[in-house]
């Protein structure tokens, strides 16, 4: 039955009313009682097609039209998490039948997939989507291509959550922590060093799964200079400046060496060459835990008054914190994550 | 915007120009939005919110009710007939609520086919805090069966499932997502339902506590800010789950002598730097491609940074968004910190960017006003005691006044032997 084939599926209306294929089936209209909440003005097309789904899940159907009228129902609403569940246990019965790919059904996990990007590309901002995807990649146990995948959202959108959290997932599963992921944070880096969900990811693949074990030989220098060049590109950057400090610590490297480095950012002797806030901050840390606490004032003060007025109640707040360093039991982390 | 540039205008005096008048929050337009949200057909947009529409009916019902004028502008039988439907996404057995009634399998429901119409973490949070806005006392409910209902959810790491479902044998472990905002919603239905210890009628299994910490602790990020999981970019909206199910379990502020279980924020100083730095002007209104999901990074501000009009991202080098306005400062507030951020410029990018001709926010500036946006936009200015607009409670995102409610039913009171 060609009809089950994504293109034309997208295309094609089920007349669920007329067709054969639907004859046995009851329409389970939804009951919205008297006066209710929160009313959609629903298509007329999405009404019908939920009376069937929902008559069909009644029968806990799983025959393969449910493949037909779940589409349906995904292309109109792709957040119906009910429906992409539905969906996958049509797939899998299906499969475990090794009814999926015969003639009659003529449909493949790799169709579902290439189905699946379709609607991905069609409604960005989707969690199930990508749930989806990652069921049926780890049933198949083959992750081949899915970097590409997402290599397509992040050139719609390069800091989409959904898919971030879906290139972790592939990372862990398949073990993928390799030169390939370092490659991938690097351009996307280069093609927008404010990409903070591309820090984030770097700093995941490269430091976010050690357990006790630290840092290779290395890695934490090359990692601080690549922080350091995007920081000389972009001295406002929260990301790199976060990305540096994270990897000095987990490198057991103290903050205090930063200094000479930030100061070329804000020398607070000269307000006039102070090019960013973060490198003051940092530095008002780095005299504070020197006891130097004028210059920490100083750097808080500037901050307060001329460099991030928007935050000045903050770095008042932080002013009258000097001296009071934490104490070192609440700056150890209680939790480690787990890898 | 109206950044007025010194050099373009015509100034003859060295005086500065006029301060511009004080924006106004105009409660009268959004009043009109809510009614009309409440009483007329939602536009078909909203179909992707189909299966949490009671998250629908929560923000048009706590919109109204926050701004203060739910008793005063709907009717007696009106607010009933809200009740009753709320109820009836209610499921059979009194443990939980369904999303919204596009699952419900009506007479046709079986244990069969159940699981098809599960109850959800969602469902029942947004049920229970639009049923207490519109003054229902929740009687209806039956509390043992849904705070075992809720801990039968969770998982040994600590991290919530948001429902049962019928595919649920097919995922692994690590399929599952495990994010915070599950636990958040359990932790609020359990502060809500269980009241004082002895006020159940009955022995009722309680959830982990210790292990929901230590799982919303593991979700720190290199930043200091909080994600979906333990590795995950930090997300404003993630944070505001995190402390806000650690304060409705009582254990965001460790007390002064240490104690033996998980308690409050790894880092909480680092991570109320990482809130406050949030607060950030948008860069690029003024732009004719202005386009809000341009695949890379706004613009930077200028710097120093503009002081007016500051709201708040999620995420580092992103947009503000009317919404942020409300996960970030409420956060703040639920660490006793809110007078840290610029409320005034906040109010200004609320009221002078994203606040809407027609009533509502939009999520960000030209943008039209939707349910969510409003009422958190609302919310958010409830924190820094908008006029107009009811005091706030941050963690349950509704009245301080519903809370206060909450806090004094008798059945959420020790039963005293007779
Ligand atoms: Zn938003």
């Amino acid at each position: 039955m060609a009809s089950y084939s994504s293109e034309e599926e997208e295309e094609e209306e089920l007349d669920y009313t007329n067709d054969p294929v639907w004859a046995d089936v009851t329409p389970l209209p939804q009951d919205d009682g008297h006066n209710p909440l929160a009313q959609i003005a629903y298509s007329p097309e999405y009404t019908i097609a939920m009376s069937y789904l929902r008559a069909i899940m009644a029968a806990n159907d799983h025959s393969p039209r449910v493949l037909n009228l779940t589409s349906d129902i995904i292309g109109m609403n792709a957040a119906h998490y009910t429906v992409w569940g539905y969906r996958f246990k049509t797939l899998m019965s299906l499969d475990r039948s090794q009814t999926l790919e015969d003639e009659k059904i003529g449909w493949s996990w790799r169709q579902e997939l290439e189905w699946v990007q379709s609607i991905a590309k069609r409604y960005e901002k989707n969690y199930q989507i990508w749930h989806h995807r990652q069921l049926i990649i780890d049933h198949l146990d083959d992750p081949t291509g899915e970097r590409a995948v997402t290599g397509e959202m992040f050139a719609l959108d390069s800091k989409n959550y959904h898919v971030w959290t879906y290139r972790q997932w592939l990372v862990q599963r398949f073990q993928l922590f390799d030169e390939e992921e370092l490659a991938a944070t690097a351009s996307l880096l280069e093609e927008d060093v404010r990409n903070n969900s591309a820090w984030n990811h770097r700093y995941f693949i490269v430091l976010g799964r050690l357990g006790e074990a630290g840092p290779e030989e290395g890695v934490v220098e090359r990692e601080s200079e690549l922080a350091k060049e995007a920081i000389s590109k972009a001295p406002q950057n929260p990301s790199a400046w976060n990305y540096l400090k994270a990897v000095l610590r987990k490198g057991g490297i103290e903050l205090a060496t930063l200094k000479p480095f930030c100061e070329s950012f804000a020398p607070i002797l000269s307000p006039d060459e102070i090019k960013s806030s973060h490198a003051l901050d940092i530095l008002s840390e780095i005299y504070d835990e020197a006891g130097d606490s004028v210059k920490a004032e100083k750097a808080l003060e500037l901050l307060a008054s001329k460099f991030d007025p928007v935050r000045k109640n903050y770095w008042r707040y932080r002013r009258r914190l000097l001296g009071s360093k934490p104490t070192p039991a609440s700056d150890t982390p209680t939790i480690q994550a787990t890898a | 915007m109206a950044d007025i540039n010194p050099s373009s205008t015509t100034l003859t005096s060295s005086e500065p120009p006029p301060p511009k008048p004080r924006a106004t929050f105009e409660k009268q337009r959004n009043i009109k939005y809510w009614l009309r949200c409440l009483r007329t057909l939602l536009p078909t947009e909203y179909t992707s919110n189909d299966l949490n529409r009671t998250s629908l009916a929560f923000f048009c019902v706590n919109g109204l009710h926050v701004i203060g004028e739910l008793g005063n502008l709907t009717k007696p039988e009106e607010r009933e007939e809200w009740i009753s439907w709320l109820y009836s996404c209610q499921i059979p057995s009194g443990a939980g609520f369904r999303g919204g009634p596009a699952t419900d399998l009506s007479d046709k429901r079986s244990p069969d086919n159940e699981m098809w119409d599960p109850p959800t973490l969602p469902g029942t949070f947004f049920c229970i805090i639009t049923l207490l806005s519109l003054g229902d006392d929740l009687a209806r409910i039956n509390r043992e069966a849904t705070l075992e209902w809720v801990a039968s959810l969770q998982r040994s790491d600590g991290s919530f499932a948001e429902m049962r479902t019928g595919a649920e044998e097919l995922e692994k472990d690590h399929t599952l997502t495990r994010d915070p905002r599950f636990i958040y919603l359990a932790a609020a239905i359990r502060w809500i339902l269980r009241g004082e210890e002895g006020s159940l009628s009955r022995e009722t299994k309680d959830i982990d506590v210790d292990q929901a910490v230590r799982y919303l602790q593991s979700c720190e990020a290199h930043d200091y800010g909080f994600g979906s999981r333990p590795g995950a970019e930090s997300h404003a909206g993630h944070v505001f789950c995190v402390i806000a199910a650690l304060s409705l379990l009582g254990r965001l502020h460790p007390p002064k002598t240490p104690v033996s279980y998980p308690i409050g924020l790894p880092h909480p100083e680092k991570t109320i730097h990482w809130l406050v730095s949030r607060q950030q002007a948008p860069t690029d209104i003024e732009h004719e491609d202005f386009k809000i999901d341009s695949h890379i990074s706004p613009p930077p501000p200028s710097f120093p940074a503009q002081t007016s009009n500051n709201g708040f991202n999620g995420r580092d080098n992103k947009r503000p968004d009317t919404c942020y306005s409300f996960w970030v400062v409420g956060c703040l507030d639920l660490l006793k910190k809110s007078h840290l951020v610029d409320a005034e410029s906040n109010r200004e990018y609320l009221l002078e960017n994203t606040a809407h001709i027609i009533g509502g926010f939009g999520k960000v500036p030209k943008a039209p006003p939707d349910v969510l946006h409003s009422c958190l936009g609302a919310v958010s200015l409830g924190i820094s005691r908008e006029e107009g607009i009811n005091r706030v409670d941050s963690a349950l995102c509704t009245s301080l006044q519903t809370r206060e409610r909450v806090e004094g039913f008798e059945w959420r009171k020790k039963k005293v032997a007779a």
